[in-house]
């Protein structure tokens, strides 16, 4: 046992080991994460060109601001679309890859093959095929319901459309998880259910979920920060924060308001205020679990 | 279970770092999704060309440009014939992406202290560029043996603020719509003959779809651009100081009777299903719809003649242009759009000479001349467009007139001089943003709109002023 806790000769070797990590983690995330925090109690033209003190004015901005506030509403309304029908498809549908017997792998393969086409690719061909006057998808789904759509127009439909691709998108991820965690489930305990008679949905809800609620923590964990921050190439590419800012996500907006506005000071701070935000959630989730979770023993 | 404390950890572990990344480096958001004006390419790739002699006196010149496909490849030939005739010059072109990507990373460049020493910068950018304090104007790098008498007069005076040119134009466009002949005929609308005015347009556009030919009347790109051609053909500025160009603009005129004649017909095409609203700033899907013959009329920008032909031709049908319509018939101009060429301040003065030899052989007409029939962005001297009348070209290509015509025509004025602001591109998205808002609701009225708009631009007017001074 104390070979296994010392892996290393000396402190110099593992340090050494160790440093061009920490080389790459304060170039790339310290650094800017600090320098985010400086900037954002800063006025500034342009990249920064001109930068003047002003205290926590931008964060007073914020928080005052309608459409900063309509934006956050979006944001967790967005996030919680995305993680319950993230969850909810894709336990569906790795549900059904582990019960079926033909074929398995192929299966897994089509099911997981969207999380490897990259996002921005993904938007930019989605966008095509469900624009609303030049798509293929929306020229059948009209003629097949009958309905006019136009998300390019309407609010709603936009947010729904970005959160089903969001969804869509980050299905495969999510599938390769829950298949691996529900091949995990001992036999043994299928096969009793069974022998008492256990419906295959009460199976999935009553057996199957509760021994796999590690792997869903780690995933509602993982999708909350998916749909805070990785569906950005979404929202630039389809409707770039619109119709009438319904689909203005907090990502978005900071990136607009420093790079095509030009306010980097101001979208410091909604970076900032995004990092609170999401830490939060993220300790809210990790210890609302921690009473919920079957970690097994 | 100790697999399953770790596995815990490390999700806990792996999730707040995740966090940190994301929200420590927003910035990189930027560079996996950048779709910007419809120019591709990462900010960081260098594809460009390097040209020119190695001798040891060399300067070399880096160039940064947002011109992607043809137009880049246009870009990379002419930088290199010019290092190839320039003795101890050395040139590389890049693309940075779009005209936003491209003004950051000069910022950013600048601020690290290793400057292009040449980048194009949008026409909208102009104010920005100035107040950022980092270039300095091209009047004084130009060599002195340069005429600015022979340049076009409209060109120069978006450009020349305060008395002094701050940046070279470069690639020059306004408005102007094309039409599909065949439909038109098809529709029994005269093919030689095509609307000019706004009531025009909607007429043209219900006859079209009234036999059928095509899905909807009429496209373009929901793009604030044509709302600010719309405002000069009326002679209403943008904004209040003489548009932004005897002091600070504090003030838009998004309420007044101008800007409402342009919204009420816009919105009620939409509503008459008679505009297909592509997107904002939607150039490709607007290209698309008009090319696939779903729409039979396209509002788009002069840069596009030479490919949308082609693309005309492809598709079947023939290809016509009309002057940008107008409420009534009013013409006192078109503002001219695109991008400019500037130079840092803090380059070398080698450099800067050399700079300046460049941007001076690229406005010669006879690279003007090439510049303007590759591409359809207006040459930004006489000489070229006399040159070309001579050759017969404009007889060949009636379709290049068309856009000549219009600027010629303009008379100048400061609405005609174009706005100057620092929010521009803030304010121009507010603009796009409005006309959704009036048209996904058809119980909102324009004025309302209208209203909320300006007033919010004015806060920004005001938020910018205020850093700005």
């Amino acid at each position: 046992m104390a070979e296994y806790t010392k892996p290393y000769d000396s402190k110099l070797q593992a340090g050494a080991l160790l440093l061009p990590t920490f080389v790459v983690l304060v170039a790339f995330l310290y650094y800017p994460a600090v320098e985010t925090f400086r900037l954002s109690f800063h006025q500034t033209l342009l990249l920064g060109t001109k930068q003047t003190f002003v205290g926590v004015a931008n964060y007073v901005g914020l928080l005052t601001s309608e459409a900063y506030r309509t934006s956050v509403i979006i944001s967790f309304a967005f996030a919680a679309a995305v993680v319950v029908g993230t969850l909810l498809v894709s336990l569906f549908v790795s549900y059904l890859l582990f019960e079926v017997e033909a074929w398995e792998s192929s299966y897994l393969l089509v099911a997981i093959w969207p999380y490897a086409l990259p996002t921005a690719v993904a938007a930019t061909i989605l966008t095509f095929m469900l624009h609303p006057n030049l798509g293929i998808v929306t020229h059948y789904l009209e003629a097949l319901t009958g309905l006019s759509l136009d998300w390019f127009t309407s609010g709603p439909q936009a947010f729904l459309v970005v959160a089903i691709v969001a969804i869509w998108k980050q299905l495969g991820y999510n599938i390769i998880f829950l298949v691996a965690a529900l091949n995990n489930v001992p036999k043994t305990l299928t096969e009793s259910a069974q022998l008492d008679g256990v419906g295959r949905l009460t199976m999935l809800y009553r057996v199957y979920v509760p021994l796999i609620s590690p792997t869903l923590v780690f995933l509602v964990v993982m999708n909350t920060i998916y749909a805070f921050f990785g569906t950005f190439p979404l929202v630039d590419l389809m409707t770039s924060g619109g119709p009438n800012n319904a689909t203005n996500l907090l990502i978005f907006k900071l990136y607009r308001d420093a790079f095509a506005f030009n306010s980097l000071g101001k979208a410091s701070a909604e970076s900032v205020i995004l990092f609170v935000i999401v830490s939060v959630l993220m300790y809210l989730q990790l210890r609302f679990s921690d009473s919920h979770t079957h970690y097994g023993a | 279970m100790t697999a399953n404390r770790s596995r815990r950890k490390f999700i806990k572990g792996a999730g707040a770092a995740t966090i940190a990344g994301l929200a420590g480096c927003t910035g990189d958001g930027g560079s996996d999704g950048s779709s910007g004006d419809g120019s591709s390419g990462d900010g960081s790739s260098g594809d460009g060309t390097t040209a020119g002699s190695t001798g040891s006196e060399t300067v070399s010149l880096r160039f940064w440009h947002a011109m992607g496909g043809d137009l880049g490849k246009l870009i990379d030939s002419m930088v290199s014939d010019f290092a190839s005739q320039a003795d101890g010059i050395e040139m590389t072109a890049t693309q940075k992406g779009s005209y936003r990507e491209t003004l950051n990373a000069t910022t950013s460049a600048v601020q690290a202290g290793n400057p292009p020493a040449i980048a194009q910068i949008f026409e909208i950018g102009t104010q920005l560029a100035i107040d950022s304090g980092v270039f300095a104007p091209v009047e004084d790098i130009i060599p002195s043996d340069v005429n600015f008498d022979n340049y076009l007069d409209s060109v120069l005076n978006y450009y020349r603020i305060n008395g002094k040119l701050n940046s070279m134009p470069f690639n020059s466009s306004n408005a102007i719509f094309y039409y599909n002949k065949n439909a038109f005929e098809e529709a029994g609308l005269d093919p030689e003959n095509p609307p000019t005015t706004f009531q025009g347009i909607t007429d043209a556009a219900n006859t079209l779809t009234e036999a059928g030919v095509v899905d909807k009347g009429t496209t373009w790109p929901n793009h604030s651009w044509f709302v600010e051609q719309w405002f000069a053909e009326q002679g209403q500025t943008l904004v209040n100081k003489k548009n932004g160009r005897t002091g600070r603009a504090d003030k838009i005129h998004l309420e007044s009777e101008a800007s409402k004649n342009i919204f009420n017909w816009w919105a009620d095409l939409y509503n008459q299903d008679q505009y297909l609203n592509p997107g904002i700033e939607a150039w490709s899907e607007a290209q698309q719809a008009f090319l696939t013959q779903k729409v039979g009329i396209l509002g788009y920008s002069t840069s596009s003649i030479a490919p949308m032909k082609q693309g005309a031709k492809d598709n079947g049908f023939e290809l016509g242009t009309m002057r940008l319509p107008t409420p009534g018939g009013q013409r006192e101009g078109v503002v001219i759009g695109g991008a400019s060429l500037w130079s840092p301040a803090d380059i070398s003065e080698a450099k800067k000479q050399a700079a300046g030899k460049f941007l001076a052989w690229l406005t010669k007409p006879e690279q003007q001349k090439r510049w303007h029939t590759n591409t359809g962005y207006f040459p930004v001297r006489e000489e070229a467009i006399s040159e070309l009348e001579n050759e017969g070209f404009y007889e060949e290509n009636p379709n290049f007139t068309t856009a000549i015509e219009q600027l010629r025509e303009t008379k100048d004025s400061p609405a005609t001089r174009g706005a100057l602001m620092g929010p521009f591109t803030q304010i121009r998205t507010m603009v796009e943003e409005g006309y959704v808002n009036m048209i996904q609701n058809e119980n909102r009225s324009v004025t309302d709109v209208l209203n909320k708009v300006d007033s919010d631009a004015e806060d920004a007017l005001a938020s910018y002023n205020q850093k700005a001074n």
